[in-house]
């Protein structure tokens, strides 16, 4: 079975259920249009159109808001305290936290790592946004380890179910922290605390015992590369202009040999050298397959800071089809130039259409040249 | 003549009115109660304004299933609600929920038994390619239970076609 099937299938099965709903028409146990037009909301509103929707919407955002204000009064006393431009609120079964909506930290999101996850999970999902990222793993059994970190850049808000749970004050790496432990089986536990210095919320939610939460979060650590070279942004900013300047070249350079495959569904990912195979794409099922041309086209010379051109740099065909997009999330790389060689390595998460994600540790040598003017 | 099709940007007014009646019979279908279908028209209404960015035409059968899998979704809610209320076991393989279907391609027969919760979210993630965060939010759950419903969506996804022999 492909994806293409699959799609197909996707495609037939809405079809189903359209002309399945559209059949009800004939049937008896339902209101005619006529009826139906004098029951609906908004069915009287034909000249007015959406703005009496959107009033009624603020009006019960407005009605929700005084609502949740006299909750507020009636529930809790203190409620509400403020660290570091996050709020938290302490409501009667649930404390919220909610973001400043005004950091813009989130460079330093790319530089944390997961480093411990107790052995029963294992990595789910990963998703990605300019404020926040939010980790996945999952148990054979169901069992859900959520873990998020958000530089509050956007407006989010992020909620602990309170009232099965009792809250401890404990630290984590020296930084204090909320550690809310649930009494029941229902609730999952969640520990939460604040890194002043990089300006990022954590929170993390797990069915786990107080020692296992507390280790993951003192396991989750900016990784040594990004401490060492603290130029992620340049390495950034110099890999676009690099971009700009050798995307055409690079593409020329291999288009004859592999002149099939750069297809319109073809995506060349940067800054990966293959010694070995190091894709292991699973199974159709769990997630879909997709193919795409891998090389490495240049390296940034942390020596000079000057973005190095590879020549014969290793090739790999790994082909996928219907990617939309693409990413690499470096979770830490390496990279010595010395002389006319290059030592790699690097372990990174892959991700192609927000859903195929796999996590990589590989290394090679590669020889350089260096680009003329 | 022949008419050249053409793509119409939809807005909220125009989905309203060109489906109000569909969504109406997809919650009546499901809550057997006009006031309650009625709710989850409304409800349904609000998120589909919410992302109306998402769709491209109006007329497409994207747009069309993607109403009725939003109003569906929200029908159950209110049904889930309900039967909560009235101390009534909710059972999702019930009978007005599932859609009969007759079709050679048997994966997307497998599709359409799966109970309507896991349908709409295989749906959601795979024909509409929406993240999980905004599938959890246009089902209005927890982001963890979003990730939880899709991984038994899946599972059950793969019994089915085991038994259908389209897995081994």
């Amino acid at each position: 079975m492909t994806k293409k099937d699959f799609n197909t299938s996707l495609e037939k099965a809405n079809q189903i259920l359209i002309s399945h709903y559209e059949s009800l028409n004939t049937d008896k146990d339902v209101t005619s249009d006529e009826q139906i037009k004098s029951i609906l909301p908004f069915t009287a509103r034909k000249k007015t159109g959406i703005s009496r929707h959107i009033s009624k919407k603020v009006a019960c955002i407005l009605a929700a808001a005084v609502f949740t204000g006299m909750l507020l009064f009636l529930f809790s006393g203190e409620t509400s305290a403020i660290f570091f431009g996050w709020i938290k609120e302490q409501h009667k079964n649930y404390v919220k936290y909610i973001s400043p909506k005004k950091n813009s930290n989130s460079a330093a999101l790319k530089s944390y790592t997961v480093n411990y996850v107790p052995k029963d999970y294992s990595f789910e999902n990963a998703e990605h946004d300019d404020g926040s990222r939010t980790l996945i793993y999952t148990t054979q059994s169901g069992d859900v380890l959520t873990i998020i970190y958000s530089s509050g850049e956007k407006e989010v808000e992020y909620y602990v179910h309170s009232a099965q749970s009792k809250m401890y004050s404990v630290s984590v790496n020296g930084l204090s922290a909320d550690l809310y432990l649930s009494s029941d089986n229902q609730t999952p536990s969640a520990i939460t605390w604040y890194d002043k210095e990089n300006q990022l919320f954590f929170y993390i939610l797990a069915p786990l015992p107080e020692e296992e939460l507390i280790k993951i979060a003192e396991n989750i650590k900016q990784s040594e590369s990004a401490l060492q070279m603290n130029t992620s942004e340049r390495f950034l900013d110099a890999l676009v202009k690099c971009e700009k300047k050798y995307y055409k070249e690079a593409l020329s350079a291999h288009q004859q040999k592999h002149q099939k495959l750069l297809t319109q569904d073809t995506y060349i990912v940067k800054y990966q050298t293959i010694d070995k195979p190091v894709y292991t794409f699973v199974d159709y099922e769990e997630k879909p397959t997709a193919h795409f041309i891998v090389e490495i086209a240049y390296i940034y010379d942390t020596s000079t800071e000057t973005p190095v051109k590879i020549f014969d740099a290793a090739i790999s065909d790994v082909y996928l089809t219907s990617v939309q997009s693409c990413h690499f999330d470096n979770g830490g790389y390496n990279i010595r130039v010395e002389d006319n060689l290059a030592r790699i390595s690097s372990t990174g998460q892959f991700g192609f259409n927000d859903c195929l994600t796999s996590t990589q540790t590989y290394a090679s040598t590669i020889r350089l040249q260096e680009l003329a003017d | 003549m022949s008419k050249t099709p053409t793509t119409t940007i939809p807005t909220f007014d125009a989905i309203y009115h060109t489906y109000q009646n569909l969504m109406f019979r997809v919650a009546m279908n499901i809550l057997k109660n006009k006031s309650d279908a009625e709710d989850a028209v409304q409800l349904a209404c609000i998120k589909i304004a919410d992302n109306l960015e998402k769709l491209t035409d109006i007329h497409c059968a994207k747009t069309k299933g993607y109403i009725i899998t939003i109003t569906e979704n929200k029908a159950v809610d209110i049904y889930r609600q309900n039967a909560k209320k009235n101390h009534l076991e909710y059972n999702a393989d019930f009978i007005g929920f599932t859609i009969p279907c007759e079709t050679d391609d048997r994966l997307a027969g497998c599709i359409l038994r799966l109970p309507v919760l896991y349908r709409e979210m295989i749906m959601l993630r795979y024909y509409y390619g929406y993240k999980m965060k905004e599938v959890a939010d246009l089902m209005d759950i927890s982001l963890a239970n979003a990730y939880k419903t899709e991984q038994r969506a899946k599972k059950r996804l793969k019994e089915l076609c085991q038994k259908e022999g389209i897995l081994e």
